[in-house]
């Protein structure tokens, strides 16, 4: 293993990549996600340009509508200040199926806004059914002959549809759908069988007994227990441990040497009484 | 056999993200493998095998994600697994004695035996600890259709700002299957069924002949699909899009509508490791501090109650099987009545976790069984299929873009990017840029260290990128592992981009991560190159 700083099981992850950006991301046809960063050569920039106004200016996020066919803004804007210390937002849009982007920048007293940077532009999905009904069909060799390389998607224009199509149920299989984080989830103990209700407060109690039969006799011996081969181990030493019923349990331990000439038996039995829950 | 009515296409996509842990710590996570081969993973198989042997016909589409096929065959796990079951037989001859008075468990306890013994010798005699190689033989008879995952099952529509991270994990994760089974996979499933437009373009590149998405993905693409999920379409990249049928999964899935809630069923909660004394459990918790789970379970469902009772078996094992009576009566209904409506044969898609069959829901093997044998011999309206059998049969398809979508909570993103996540993909995406920034920097050939280097921030990147993590912290279990598993694939990442930038790459260090983070040995780097030139190259 290597020095704390820089070992393989350093966890350090830095604050920042020293680089003005925004990114946009969708997360679904009702909510974007932005994130950024804003330099320490940006924020002296920054600084110098709006001397004293930057303490009273705002930071703000426009969001812009960039559902032009051409991909240009088409002039819907809609403005948010954000918290001065934030470094991301969760942005509501109305309307899904439509192109965005972000500019981040401060917005000064006097409502000059100072553009900072411009993100990628993102394309929320549509709700419900797509509209456009013309249908392409087309033959699937064709279709698997087109020629290879990423192609860019002009997605068609559409009228959304009311209503979510993500259905009810989706919320039980919620966290249960993924993959693993499912498998094997800790579990607290079961819950308890006596839990007495008092003034609201759960208190509980679980206990049982076992029982423990061991020995040891020669090595190389074949041990029982009530007819039932018990291991031994190399010592001649053995442990079985068993659950306690309720009622009367005959125990017989045999012995039989190796060579079958030589044999022992202990006996005795346990009573168990059924349990008494005593409040 | 007279001609079906329609189509009903299974598919089973395991998956677990890579935790391997090589420096001998007991981690938890590490059981998350060895529980699912225990309960899922090798009674599939066994369960697949048995079909095959008896002649049974079926066809069924099972995804083995890189990530599991990199655990299954990875030498240091086969050996712990070997020795994990060895354990869990051990612990289930103790519990045959413990519970001798106990009529109400000891033959549920007899059953874990068997089963664990079974496992153990399918494990090591009859797969050779090769479990992969069962499944590819499985594909080779013609049983099942084995496709993939994305390479470390990475939630692609997240990297979507970042293309050549998602155009990455799709190549990589071919050319790992392809290593592994000599062919690209016809089909792949996309992880969570996380789809973006453009996202298909990949998969052509990379051979893929179709994907899935949630049923939402197709019916809202555009144009409209004349027959909604129950054909596939094709996107303009030429690769097919099937969308999940909700009714058959529904039965499937929902914990209160669903099948394996049935009070029958073996309760999964209430395992030994809770209620028995710590010092007789502690020897099979492996070094873990705490009690989990063993997989020894006596109790059944019940209901909805705390007072769970004994499982019996028999009753279990019947519910299966008029579970899946139902589960094909349904199914017949559904095509029936889909074919009177369509001008085409229909074809019902249902996909779920794998994992959820024995680990989740035990008798979940048995049920896929009954519902297997039941459409062999019992009906004449359904015939199973894979994707690719409806694709080789098919001459014509409808031209459609799918729409954003997963099979996540709500349908979207929202389990993947949220206040408790959401602060990995600053991170995620810068790494991905500057891995661009190497690939592009570091034109082959190159030194070998600084070769190893590269692939090794290459594999950090994957890692990092597993969906497990961020679905993890958001589902709340387990939470600190999924942070530092992410954290520390960062910071190794970023302390690689900083010793190749400076030239200044560390021998010893690079060799430790390398058998740390030993995920895709044949790995090439330059799959994140942006240049088309290099592009060009590797696909020749």
């Amino acid at each position: 293993m290597h020095d704390s700083s820089g070992g393989v099981n350093a966890c350090q992850v830095p604050e920042g990549y020293g680089e003005t950006r925004i990114v946009l991301q969708v997360r679904d046809p009702f909510w974007m996600h932005a994130y950024w960063e804003i330099s320490r050569e940006t924020a002296l920039d920054l600084a110098r340009e709006l001397g004293e106004s930057l303490s009273s200016s705002r930071l703000t996020l426009k969001v812009n509508d960039m559902t032009n066919r051409d991909g240009t803004d088409s002039g819907r804007q809609v403005a948010i200040d954000v918290h001065p210390f934030a470094d991301n937002w969760y942005i509501n849009v109305c309307e899904p199926d439509r192109s965005y982007c972000v500019d981040l920048g401060l917005t000064s007293g006097s409502d000059q806004f100072r553009f900072i940077a411009r993100s990628n532009v993102v394309r929320t999905p549509r709700v419900g059914p797509s509209d456009v009904r013309d249908e392409e069909w087309l033959s699937i060799r064709a279709l698997e002959a087109v020629a290879h390389g990423p192609r860019v998607y002009t997605a068609s224009p559409g009228i959304p549809a009311q209503g979510m199509r993500a259905e009810a149920w989706a919320r039980e299989i919620a966290l249960g759908s993924g993959g693993v984080g499912a498998v094997s989830s800790p579990v607290g103990p079961p819950v308890p069988t006596l839990a007495p209700e008092m003034a609201g407060r759960r208190y509980w109690l679980r206990a049982d007994a076992e029982l423990v039969v061991y020995g040891a006799t020669e090595p190389g011996s074949k041990v029982s227990m009530s007819g039932m081969p018990v291991k031994t181990a190399s010592d001649g030493t053995f442990s079985v441990r068993i659950a306690l019923p309720v009622g009367e349990l005959p125990i017989e331990v045999a012995a039989e040497s190796a060579d079958r000439l030589m044999s022992r038996r202990v006996s005795w039995t346990v009573t168990r009484t059924e349990p008494k829950d005593c409040r | 056999m007279s001609e079906p009515r329609g189509y009903l296409a299974i598919v089973l996509h395991a998956h677990l993200p890579y935790v391997r842990h090589a420096h001998g710590e007991a981690y938890l996570e590490e059981k998350w493998y060895y529980e699912a081969l225990t309960e899922t993973y090798i009674p599939l198989y066994t369960m697949l095998a048995r079909l095959a042997d008896e002649g049974v016909p079926y066809r069924l589409t099972v995804s083995l994600s890189p990530t599991l096929m990199s655990m299954c065959r990875d030498r240091l796990l086969q050996e712990r697994f070997s020795e994990f079951i060895d354990g869990l037989c051990r612990l289930a001859e103790f519990e045959t004695a413990r519970t001798r008075w106990q009529p109400q468990f000891h033959k549920t306890a007899e059953m874990y035996l068997e089963r664990f013994q079974h496992v153990r010798s399918v494990y090591n005699d009859t797969l050779e600890r090769d479990v992969v190689g069962g499944f590819a033989r499985l594909a080779r008879e013609g049983r099942i259709e084995l496709i993939t995952s994305a390479a470390t099952h990475g939630y692609l529509p997240l990297m979507e700002v970042c293309p050549s991270a998602a155009r990455a994990q799709i190549v990589a994760a071919v050319d790992y299957y392809r290593r592994t089974f000599g062919t690209a996979p016809r089909g792949m499933w996309l992880p969570e069924c996380g789809y973006y437009p453009g996202v298909d373009a990949y998969l052509r590149e990379a051979g893929v002949r179709y994907f899935f998405t949630d049923a939402h993905g197709i019916e809202n693409a555009g144009p409209r699909p004349r027959y909604g999920v129950y054909a596939p379409i094709y996107c303009p990249s030429g690769v097919a899009a099937f969308g999940r049928d909700m009714e058959s999964s529904k039965q499937v899935w929902s914990a209160n509508e669903g099948y394996p809630g049935d009070f029958d069923y073996r309760e999964f909660y209430r395992d030994i490791a809770y209620d028995l004394d710590w010092d007789y459990i502690r020897p099979f918790m492996g070094d873990c501090p705490a009690r989990t789970h063993t997989g020894i379970k006596y109790y059944r469902v019940t209901g909805r109650t705390e007072h769970k009772q004994p499982y019996v078996r028999e009753w279990a094992v019947n519910k299966a099987a008029t579970h899946a009576g139902n589960f094909v009566f349904n199914r017949e209904r559904q095509i029936e009545h889909l074919a009177s409506v369509m001008d085409t044969k229909p074809i019902v898609v249902a996909p779920y976790d794998a994992e959820l069959f024995g680990h989740w829901w035990f008798e979940g093997p048995e049920f896929l069984e009954f519902v297997i044998r039941k459409i062999a011999y019992d009906q004449k309206v359904i015939k199973l299929v894979t994707p690719g059998d409806y694709l080789d049969e098919r001459t014509r398809a409808q031209v459609s873009v799918p729409s954003m979508s997963s099979w996540g909570y709500m349908g979207y993103s929202e389990v993947w990017l949220a206040d408790c996540n959401h602060w990995i993909y600053p991170h995620l995406h810068m790494m991905a840029r500057r891995m661009n920034r190497l690939a592009d920097d570091h034109v082959m050939p190159q030194p070998d260290l600084v070769r190893r280097a590269l692939n090794q921030a290459a594999r950090e990147l994957m890692l990092a990128q597993s969906s497990d993590w961020a679905f993890i912290m958001k589902a709340g279990t387990c939470v600190d592992y999924a942070v530092k598993r992410t954290k520390s694939h960062i910071s190794r990442f970023n302390r690689l981009y900083d010793a190749i930038c400076a030239s200044d790459v560390d021998h010893e260090w690079v060799s430790d991560l390398e058998s740390i983070d030993n995920i895709f040995p044949d790995i090439d780097y330059t799959i994140y190159s942006t240049s088309p030139m290099a592009s060009a190259i590797l696909d020749t």
